[in-house]
């Protein structure tokens, strides 16, 4: 029999795009790093008897405004929540909202900023995925109402990122099985409160939309963190339909939640392995992997596991969700624009050469003002 | 052009492509290559092209045709190599010189019902199954092809278009323009195509819209209230004639050659209410398959070379 699981399993977002921690972490450094030789090559082909290039040529190459990676998912991480709001204001489901984030963060796993700009490619990730979803909005309506672009500097990334996705455009979402669970849970919990689970799951459907902003949805399958957004909004819910689902009696939840909180601290630091075993499972709650099979596992077992896994998830919600501000961006953008036209940097450099000579001049001027009246030539020869 | 493939001829042209016969020079292996036409569709790249690539990534099974690679022609032509199928089910009921037993039949619902289910349970709905979109295999494998209006089961209040699938094989919820419909109108399609098999010609031929609805309730029975609660009130439940449904022994004198089992098998997929319709696990599951005679061999099954493939 095949479980959904073993499906989950077989679809591009788990073979191409769920990785561990560290996988994770390694992808962006290596974008990065292709962004920073890319820079490179790029200084190395300027005009050699250009005052830029010459500025340039005299700094340090160490000292560039190169983008680090930490800085790369930052930039990204704005034009994301930037894609958020275009998505709205296009009035796009939150199937092709979320998919164009994805599409945007799963780009700069194998691109660099310093290569590409986020907000072009932002565009055309919400172009693209609006056509994979079904809401299909037209080149010319969609370029009309973003300024600054058109037709074709929307379309002429279309088929990169279709690349750089591998051609792997389907993407799931936690909101369906959070749908999912919202009815499973009126089923197992018939005297629930039904205003109560309405509540419950509205909040956890705006942590789902939250928690595209961070690595979440590369780590963890999209029940799990439908799970984990729903237990950050009603922890004493989620673990009493958990122990029904899974057969456990009620009362040795509270006891068993102590010892996972105490284990989980333990556990913090080394989880990469735990990651990568939990990533698949539970598409249903329930589930255990038919590929492996192992002694038949305890209902506190099964509870136990899940819990780690939902804890972790939450955990990272609570800590890596990002949402760089204006000034951080803007500064960011004036290191990637540096970048792409290295140029402008060396005009800087030349302006900043200038602006010193005259800051140490005038410093100079003050000093022999004191004692000699003939400082009058020499700022001449500066600003001439 | 990639150097992973030679493009050999011309082998078809459709709406949105234009198909080629070609290799893969690692392994000789004969591929069909998609070249999708670029131009003819201003807002980039073509919509039945996205859906084909997204869902064939998702899908791998014996009854699904294989995406085997895509690339592109510099950096423009969107390619998708699938693996080549020289014939398809239409070409063989076309032709009268070949002789269909009822093992054939049972084998080739069995492979069709078999790739439905994958999809289905993949979350994918095909919308456009017909005879020419079951694609045979030179060991006598069926499979699916043709995703291009492929799509996803949504979420529950999502609209979808009723303006899908091929005209006599359209389910009668998409005949009243149904926003809302699920794997039932593939599973319409499949019982269409089972009595096109047993009659060798097909079975709801409407000449236009109009005339389909017609056609499909003389066979099967107009709706109503009492066997479809909620019918009257889809978009264009309005003026219909109220024929009655079918006897049982009317089907049967119909479908001569059918036994009792094949029928219950038929009226379950043609069953006029898509909540009562029968599901792939069901059809799959029911006695037709498992009583004599046995499924056809697919290496057995009778073959045909495509038009102008010889």
């Amino acid at each position: 029999m095949i479980s959904n699981d073993d499906l989950y399993r077989r679809s591009t977002q788990y073979r191409y795009w769920s990785f561990t921690r560290s996988k994770l972490e390694d992808l962006r450094i290596l974008a990065n790093k292709k962004g920073i030789d890319f820079t490179k090559r790029r200084l190395q082909d300027l005009d050699p008897d250009l005052p830029e290039t010459k500025a340039i040529k005299e700094i340090n190459i160490s000292d560039y405004p190169f983008v680090t990676s930490d800085e790369e998912l930052k930039i990204v991480t704005y034009y994301a929540r930037k894609c958020k709001d275009l998505a709205k204001f296009f009035h796009l489901p939150s199937q092709a909202r979320a998919t164009a984030i994805m599409y945007l963060y799963k780009f700069y796993l194998a691109h660099s900023v310093m290569v590409y700009h986020p907000q072009y490619i932002m565009y055309t990730c919400l172009f693209l995925a609006a056509k994979v979803e079904n809401s299909f909005i037209g080149i010319n309506n969609f370029s009309k109402a973003i300024p600054k672009t058109t037709p074709d500097s929307i379309l002429q990334y279309e088929y990169l990122i279709l690349q750089s996705l591998r051609f792997s455009l389907r993407c799931h979402h936690p909101y369906q099985p959070l749908y999912g669970f919202y009815l499973d849970i009126q089923e197992l919990l018939p005297k629930v409160d039904f205003k109560r689970l309405g509540r419950s799951c509205d909040s956890a459907r705006e942590l789902v939309n939250e928690s595209l902003f961070t690595n979440v949805p590369f780590l963890f399958t999209p029940p799990q963190v439908a799970l984990a957004c729903l237990w950050k909004s009603d922890a004493v819910l989620v673990e009493r339909y958990l122990a029904k689902k899974l057969g456990l009696k009620r009362k040795q939840i509270k006891s068993e939640m102590e010892t996972i909180r105490e284990e989980e601290v333990k556990e913090e630091s080394t989880d990469e392995s735990t990651v990568e075993s939990t990533q698949a499972s539970q598409q249903q709650p329930a589930g255990e992997s038919s590929d492996h099979p192992s002694p038949p596992s305890s209902p506190q077992q099964n509870f136990d596991k899940l819990m780690l896994t939902i804890r972790k998830c939450v955990d990272m919600l609570e800590h890596n969700t990002m949402n760089p501000s204006m000034e951080e961006a803007k500064h960011i953008s004036s290191k990637i624009r540096f970048c792409l036209e290295p140029l402008r940097y060396g005009k800087k450099l030349i302006k900043q050469k200038i602006a010193t000579a005259a800051l140490v001049e005038s410093a100079n001027a003050k000093r022999s003002n004191s004692s000699e009246l003939e400082s009058e030539p020499k700022k001449q020869r500066i600003s001439g | 052009m990639s150097d992973r493939y030679t493009k050999e001829r011309k082998v078809g042209e459709g709406t949105y492509a234009v198909v080629y016969l070609g290799k893969q020079i690692s392994s000789g292996k004969d591929v069909a290559i998609k070249e999708i036409k670029t131009g003819g569709f201003k807002d980039g790249l073509d919509m039945s092209a996205i859906r084909e690539v997204k869902y064939l990534q998702e899908l791998s099974h014996e009854n699904v045709i294989e995406l085997i690679d895509v690339f592109s022609d510099s950096g423009k032509n969107l390619n998708l190599v699938l693996e080549f199928l020289p014939s398809d089910l239409e070409a063989i009921i076309n032709d009268k010189s070949i002789m269909i037993v009822p093992a054939d039949i049972k084998s080739w619902m069995l492979m069709t019902l078999r790739g439905v289910h994958h999809c289905h349970r993949n979350g994918i709905l095909h919308r456009d199954l017909k005879p020419s979109n079951l694609l045979i295999s030179p060991t006598g494998q069926l499979k699916l092809a043709d995703f291009g209006l492929a799509r996803a089961l949504g979420s529950p209040n999502e609209k979808f278009t009723s303006n899908v699938v091929t005209r006599w094989y359209r389910a009668p919820e998409l005949l009243f323009g149904s926003h809302h419909y699920s794997g039932a109108i593939d599973v319409w399609a499949v019982g269409v195509i089972f009595a096109e098999l047993m009659l060798r010609t097909p079975y709801l031929p409407g000449k236009d819209d109009a005339d389909q609805v017609v056609v499909t309730f003389q066979a099967l029975g107009t709706p109503t209230e009492a066997i479809w609660p909620g019918v009257s009130h889809l978009p264009n439940y309005n003026n219909l004639v109220m024929y009655p449904p079918p006897s049982r022994q009317e089907l049967r004198n119909r479908f001569a050659a059918a036994t009792e089992s094949a029928l219950d098998l038929l009226c379950g997929m043609l069953t006029l209410d898509p909540n009562k319709r029968w599901d792939t696990d069901k059809c799959l599951t029911h006695k037709y398959f498992v009583e004599q005679p046995r499924p056809t061999e697919p290496l057995k099954l009778p073959k045909k070379e495509k038009k102008g493939d010889k």
